[in-house]
């Protein structure tokens, strides 16, 4: 009797060992955050998920071209989920949920960037040379540069957050930024990111380049024509690496095309849903979100405005779509973030703005020459100029993006758009992240 | 190792009771006596084989052979006091002066209470029980045909709230004993059968668009004797970290010694259909409705959608064709069952063998489910004091499964929310997808959709009597459950056409949990007026999770479907594991059998949380005194029992959070350019701990009329802290939510249960069960609001399932737009004036079952399921009352007919027009009380006279009729009140999506036993 008890007793404590193993359960799917970048190739492979976290649905993938086309005066909105719709119409809801996935992604992608630039340095790992710690880091920095480019375009004054998170505590409490800080910033990154990173070619990664040619559109944003010209002059002038593409819809129908500067890269086993968004069962799949509008078709049907580019829409049976290429089954397409049109146009303009307007007209019909429309002889003024470099940028930047923001940059969004409250030229802050982070809102919401 | 220096001293506290015990075992009679005799049905004067026959205040105790009779020798002298109990008989209590042979009978306890009550790891008697427990009785829920046993508990336990989901057999069902405690860890009661914790994780891993399989459909309803309900803290702190949401025991049937085999067998064959269907709009109308909101949106009249086809319009509106496509989809679904199984016993062993088909389709094709299992129960007594034990349980389920809810390529939205005008084929005779949805045809004929489960539950004990009264048991299980799905999406399919050219995953899900543990208990009596029971053991559990999955697109024909022959292939593998620690006790004492006290404590550890956050520690106590026994109360002459019960303890709760919940961790498969990277995945969070719900309980159990009418009353308080929550934090971290201990909630409620046996006459009894709960619950800190699905809200200060919407005054008549409440009278419709205008969770929930038996051969059942007081969000409605706003993608309802037209129309449904805020804001119009009141069964059997069946050895021939869901009471205007589309979040409750109603059964069988 004793003795059971006694037994029982030591199976207990034989059991009690045996506890330690059952709770100190390992993940095998997971890593600890400790181990995320600790030598060469966990570094690696961390800025590798950010440029995939860039990609994704939620943000470049899809829901950034998403919401910046339906913006735009180029698409009409013809699904069916109400929500989408708040875009098309202008009259977007503090609880809109595209835009809480949007920012979200965005700041998760920069939360990457912020652990690179914090821990690549000081990575114990001999093996790791400084070019390639460089390199890490400067993609790091023009990574986020373009998140934050992408926040001040959309939002204006957001909370500019620099360092990783790495328990709950940290980034707590920062507030908004104002838009100009938030320029300055980006200024800074871009920098860093120049110096930083090696002049090669590697069209779906950042690399000097990437770096030269965001920094001539920050600075067209910013109205610095003079640096616009210069960023854009370095790219335009590097012709070993960087030729337009003829025809016009080269420059999408196959990857890496020699005209772009940075595309970012979908494969099989990374794909987006954005191509899902253009079509109708049965033409060819799809759920059919979006059309063009009647005026953009026209533009691109006019033999002086679209030329080449009515590549970018197709009709069947009475119904005319948009089309890049779209690759519905695969969700392979690219999403073309910079390409040398743009940096022609982008000249063109700053040219225009500083009063060269021969030199911008030549800009100009350059890019007309390769739509294979007649080129223009003269303008007259420099408004008349910056109003056809606009009408250009439209066409030949169909949905990339641009329109909308190139509206707001020039003043003639509300017009154009019949949006009578300028506060809506700005999205919402996500409600949720005006409440839990104590933002201030955009005003008007 | 530090941190195991307090658990192994509490692991050795709990062994000093037994220690004490040890010191007062009493020993040694001298005389023996003989008590013989038969024990037989006080009504149809059959003999009871198996009832026990003990002597008071001793554990001996002896069974009756088939005849009924049975011989006793004791050491205690005459007269003596003996207790006579069987199962599905009063207990009944007499004295024995003489020797000599004596017949006693039993009365069959109908609906009565049972006398004993399996609670956590061992059994009480009901007199004395100090817990609020319900017993469900199982002859109540034998004719109803449902797959799994959680939806059986419908309306038969005061406080349990069944929802089904779906109308789709073996998925799940929405269940709640006494309210939801949690908002991210689960709310899903405990399930333990035979002793042994059953998991309930669902294994799908391929998306059907809402529907989750229920883990609980692989046991089968025939093998389970009796099922209780723990639903306070003194019955559920037994069960610790896992009993905050209540516990289901389940004991399947058992053999008994010296019991001569006897073989049962029941079949029933059942028809199910759907009885009400939505009513969309004919083929002309859309065309009217159509071109009215293109006119009202200030458009052409020559450019609108519906013109003379001459005029490149797509016809007149009375030109229109109306396609039937609700039709296509629904079909008269057969129901198989058959249950065969023995029972039977030697002096030393006993066995149940039982084995089972389930054989039902779904109303809406093409959904199936089927359930082949044995189960096998083996007890033998090794000697006097030792006895081992085998259960094995082996379940093959096989599921035809189909995208059915909340999907565009679904059966049910092809079939509902495609306009009718548009043709259900194309000229070339394949099938058309005319608008955004699956072609019904195609949905239902051309996806193959399989789920094959394998479940093997087994379980081995061993328990050995030390000294009298001391028991010592140790029991290993294993619970391995896997499932394999397999789909194809042919080229003819939304998802599998070009140029996708087919689509296929194949998924295999594991999960295995090891469970081993150690029971001591300790029974004795002193003086003949102290009974004093203790338990102490401990268990440790071991779970692992794993998937393995591949997906292929691009097949060379549609007769190829497997992986291996997809152009493109890609495969993904993971697991998790997960452990828990536990030691837990319990005392028990009775003084005179009238008052009776507990005492339970339990500490569990979990690796789910941070490391010097493992351990949780769950006492809790109950009282209970009867004050019927006492001779003031006896002399009212009005009870015949009366006791009042008190309860208060805390139970904690870690299941459903993510095994590394409290981890910082990074996840790999963040490729880009089909190189692997890594990125964040969770914020660590060391401090996460337990969740605890500290409950409060008073009952009063009263007896009338010898105990023919009993009433049961609880009141109960569950406060909840430590609320294991998502926490929502700023993204602008990098992170979006984090696993914190944030918020505490609330549950209060009454649930009163009656029984009465209204008549007990020789040709006719009539007996019915009655119950009745609430429950508020009130959310009581939380540190942001959630939003879910754009409807659901829960913040601090409201209830969970609480609707969140613009209020819908009506419609302006001057203009026919919605009135909104401008709540803050900004002048604008904005976020802020959503407010709270219902909730999913019922104000009144219950059932009422009446059983009949007529000149003894016929039984009649019918039970009533009700929930009153609960708000249903239509979102099919509000999906189809868009006033043309969804560019002709959904079809509309008949009630959009009633829409304003013109100045001075007083109608609650809108002016059709895309502009504006009519379908833009999302209004409580589609808000419904979804009050109802079912005929959830009735059925009406005959059992064929003994006389006529003597020939045939057979025993019982019982032949029955039984109907389900015969009818509803309800003013919802949706298809079936009962519904949820949770999409596996349990958080949202009365949301209805597309989902078909639940179906009417009309079935026949028999059951025979010889």
């Amino acid at each position: 009797m004793k003795y059971l008890i006694i037994r029982y007793l030591l199976v207990s404590i034989a059991l009690l060992t045996a506890c330690k193993k059952v709770l100190d359960t390992k993940s095998e799917l997971y890593i600890d955050q400790s181990l995320s970048i600790v030598d060469k190739r966990s570094a690696q492979a961390a800025l590798v998920g950010a440029y995939n976290v860039l990609s994704q649905n939620t943000y470049q993938g899809n829901t950034f071209r998403y919401i910046t086309n339906l913006l735009s005066d180029n698409i009409k909105w013809v699904g069916n989920t109400p929500t989408n719709r708040e875009f098309d119409v202008y009259s977007v809801f503090t609880t809109n949920t595209r835009v809480q996935e949007l920012w979200t992604a965005i700041y998760k992608t920069i939360n990457i960037a912020n652990n690179l630039i914090d821990k690549v340095p000081a990575v114990n790992d001999v093996t790791f040379d400084q070019s390639e710690r460089n390199k890490q880091r400067g993609e790091a920095y023009f990574l986020r540069a373009l998140c934050y480019f992408d926040l001040v375009r959309l939002w204006r004054n957001v909370p500019v957050v620099t360092q990783p998170t790495k328990t709950a505590s940290d980034n707590k409490g920062i507030t908004n930024s104002t838009g100009e800080e938030v320029y300055q910033f980006i200024e800074n990154d871009l920098d860093s990111a120049e110096v930083l990173l090696p002049a090669t070619i590697n069209r779906n990664r950042a690399n000097q380049y990437t770096a030269k040619a965001l920094k001539a559109r920050m600075y067209l944003y910013r109205e610095n024509w003079k640096k616009a010209e210069e960023y854009a002059n370095l790219i335009i002038n590097d012709s070993a690496d960087f030729k337009l593409t003829k025809p016009y819809s080269q420059f999408y129908t196959a990857k890496n095309s020699t005209e772009s500067i940075f595309e970012i890269d979908y494969t099989i086993n990374n794909k987006n849903s954005y191509a899902s968004n253009w079509f109708q069962n049965p033409t060819t799949g799809g759920k059919k979100e979006f059309l063009p509008t009647d005026e953009f078709v026209n533009l691109l049907k006019d033999p002086n405005i679209g030329g080449a580019r009515s590549a970018l829409m197709f009709t069947v049976s009475g119904v005319t779509y948009g089309n890049m290429n779209f690759k519905i089954a695969t969700g392979e397409d690219q999403s073309y973030v910079l390409r040398l049109g743009e940096m022609y146009l982008i000249r063109a303009e700053a040219k225009a703005e500083q009063l060269k307007l021969e030199e911008g007209l030549k800009d100009l019909n350059v890019i007309r020459a390769r739509a294979n429309i007649p080129s223009i002889p003269v303008v007259g003024s420099k408004e008349e100029l910056i109003d056809k470099i606009l009408l250009e940028r439209r066409v030949e930047l169909g949905y990339e993006s641009h329109r909308w923001f190139d509206l707001i940059r020039k003043g003639k969004a509300q017009q154009v758009l019949g949006i009578s409250d300028a506060n809506k030229l700005l999205l919402p802050l996500p409600r949720q992240e005006v409440l839990i982070a104590n933002l201030t809102q955009n005003k008007g919401y | 190792m530090k941190n195991f220096t307090k658990p192994k001293l509490t692991g050795l506290l709990f062994l000093f009771p037994f220690i004490a015990a040890l010191f007062v075992s009493v020993i040694g009679f001298a005389q023996t006596s003989t008590l013989a005799g038969r024990i037989i049905d006080e009504r149809t004067n059959v003999p009871l084989a198996g009832a026990t026959i003990q002597i008071k205040g001793s554990t001996h105790k002896v069974v009756t052979n088939d005849k009924g009779e049975f011989t006793f020798i004791t050491a205690q002298h005459l007269p003596l006091t003996y207790i006579v109990s069987y199962v599905g008989y009063q207990t009944i209590e007499a004295i024995q002066d003489g020797p000599g042979l004596f017949t006693i009978t039993l009365v069959q306890a109908n609906n009565k209470l049972k006398d004993i009550v399996v609670v956590g790891y061992g059994t009480q008697s009901r007199k004395n029980l100090a817990s609020a427990v319900s017993s469900v009785n199982t002859s109540q829920i034998e004719d109803v045909p449902a797959a799994s046993i959680d939806q059986l508990l419908q309306g038969k336990a005061a406080g349990v709230l069944a929802s089904a989901n779906s109308p789709v057999p073996g998925t799940g069902i929405f269940l709640r004993v006494r309210g939801s405690t949690s908002i991210n860890a689960t709310n899903d009661p405990l399930y333990v059968v035979d002793g042994v914790f059953i998991n309930n994780r669902s294994l799908q891993s391929v998306s059907t668009g809402g529907q989750v399989t229920n883990p609980l459909a692989d046991l089968n309803p025939a093998d389970i004797e009796s099922i209780e309900i723990l639903k306070d803290a003194n019955a559920t702190a037994i069960y610790g970290s896992r009993g905050a949401n209540g516990v289901v025991v389940i004991t399947t049937k058992h053999g008994k010694l010296n019991n001569k085999a006897k073989v049962n067998i029941g079949y029933y064959y059942g028809s199910s259909s759907a009885r009400k269907f939505w009513k969309t709009l004919a083929g002309p109308e859309e065309g009217i409705l159509q071109n009215e909101t293109w006119l009202n949106d200030g458009k052409p009249y020559a450019t609108r959608p519906f013109r003379p086809v001459a005029e490149g319009g797509l016809g007149l509106p009375e030109e229109q064709p109306t396609n039937d496509r609700i039709g296509i989809i629904f079909q008269d679904a057969p129901t198989h069952n058959i249950d065969i199984s023995t029972t039977g016993g030697d002096t030393k062993t006993s066995f149940y063998i039982g084995g089972n088909y389930y054989d039902q389709e779904a109303i809406v094709k093409p959904d199936a489910f089927k359930r082949y299992s044995v189960r096998v129960n083996l007890d033998h007594q090794l000697r006097e004091s030792a006895k081992i034990g085998f259960s094995i349980d082996g379940v093959k389920t096989d599921r035809i499964k189909s995208p059915n809810n909340n999907v565009p390529y679904g059966a049910v939205n092809g079939a509902l929310y495609t306009p009718a005008y548009l043709p259900l084929f194309n000229p070339d005779g394949s099938y058309a997808r005319p608008s955004l949805f699956e072609n019904p045809y195609a949905a239902i004929r051309e996806v193959n959709f399989t789920d094959i489960g394998a479940r093997f539950t087994g379980n081995g004990f061993g328990e050995f009597t030390i000294v009298k009264g001391l028991k010592f048991r140790t029991s290993w299980s294993i619970d391995f459950n896997e499932s394999k799905e397999d789909n194809f999406y042919s080229s003819k399919t939304y998802v599998g056409q070009a140029p996708t050219n087919g689509s296929a995953t194949s998924a295999i899900t594991r999960n295995l949990t090891l469970i081993n543990e150690q029971l001591l208990t300790y029974n004795k009596t002193f003086n003949g007026v102290h009974l004093l029971s203790l338990t102490a053991g401990n268990t440790i559990q071991k779970e692992r999770f794993e998937i393995t999955s591949v997906t292929g697109i691009g097949f060379p024909t549609d007769e190829f479907s497997k992986i291996a022959s997809a152009a493109i292939q890609t495969g993904t593998s993971s697991s998790s594991d997960a452990g828990l620690v536990s030691y837990f006790s319990r005392v028990n004492y009775i003084l005179n059998n009238k008052y009776s006290i507990d005492i339970n404590f339990r500490a569990d550890a979990s690796s789910r949380f941070g490391k010097d956050h493992r351990w949780g520690y769950f006492p809790a106590a109950g009282v209970s005194w009867r004050a019927g026994q006492e001779d003031f109360v006896r002399a009212l002459g009005i009870f015949t029992d009366l006791k009042f019960r008190a309860s208060y303890g805390s139970t904690g709760n870690q299941n459903g959070i993510p095994d590394f919940a409290a981890k910082g961790l990074w996840s790999g498969g963040n490729n880009y350019q089909d190189v692997s990277g890594t990125a964040p995945n969770q914020l660590a969070n060391p401090d996460l701990r337990w969740e605890t719900t500290k409950q409060a309980d008073i009952g009063i159990d009263a007896g009338f009329l010898a105990n023919r009418i009993t009433v049961g009353f609880d009141f109960y308080r569950k406060y909840t802290t430590n609320l294991l929550l998502q926490l929502p934090i700023a993204s602008q971290t990098g992170y979006n939510n984090i696993f914190a201990n944030a918020g505490e909630m609330s549950n209060e409620g009454y649930e009163l249960n009656i029984n009465a046996d209204l008549c007990q006459y020789k040709n006719f009894t009539w007996s019915f069960n009655l119950n009745v709960a609430t429950n508020k619950n009130k959310i009581q800190k939380l540190p942001a609001p959630i939003i879910k699905t754009g409807v659901i809200i829960l913040q601090e200060g409201s209830p969970l399932y609480s609707f969140y919407l613009h209020k819908q005054f009506g419609v302006d008549p001057q203009t026919g737009n919605v009135l909104f409440d401008d709540l803050n009278k900004d002048g604008n419709v904005t976020d802020a004036d959503l407010q709270i205008l219902g909730n999913a969770w019922p104000k009144y929930f219950g059932g009422l079952t009446n059983e009949f038996t007529v000149f003894k051969n016929f039984d009649v059942q019918a039970s009533l399921y009700y929930s009153l007081g609960n708000d249903v969000w239509n979102n099919t409605r509000y999906r189809m009352g868009h006033g043309g706003s969804r560019n002709g993608v959904f079809a509309m309802l008949k009630e959009e007919l009633g829409r304003w037209q013109k100045t001075g129309d007083i109608t609650d449904v809108p002016r059709l027009t895309v502009a504006g805020n009519n379908a833009a804001i999302i209004p409580s119009r589609f808000l419904e009380d979804g009050s109802f009141v079912r005929l959830r069964n009735l059925s009406v059997g005959y059992s064929i006279p003994k006389s006529l069946l003597n020939r045939w050895s057979i025993t019982t021939l019982r032949l029955y009729f039984s109907a389900t869901n015969l009818f509803t009471l309800t003013k919802y205007k949706g298809v079936d009140p009962e519904v949820n589309v949770s999409n596996g979040d349990q958080n949202i409750l009365g949301y209805d999506q597309a989902i078909a109603p639940q179906p009417r059964t009309l079935q026949v069988g028999f059951n025979i036993a010889f």
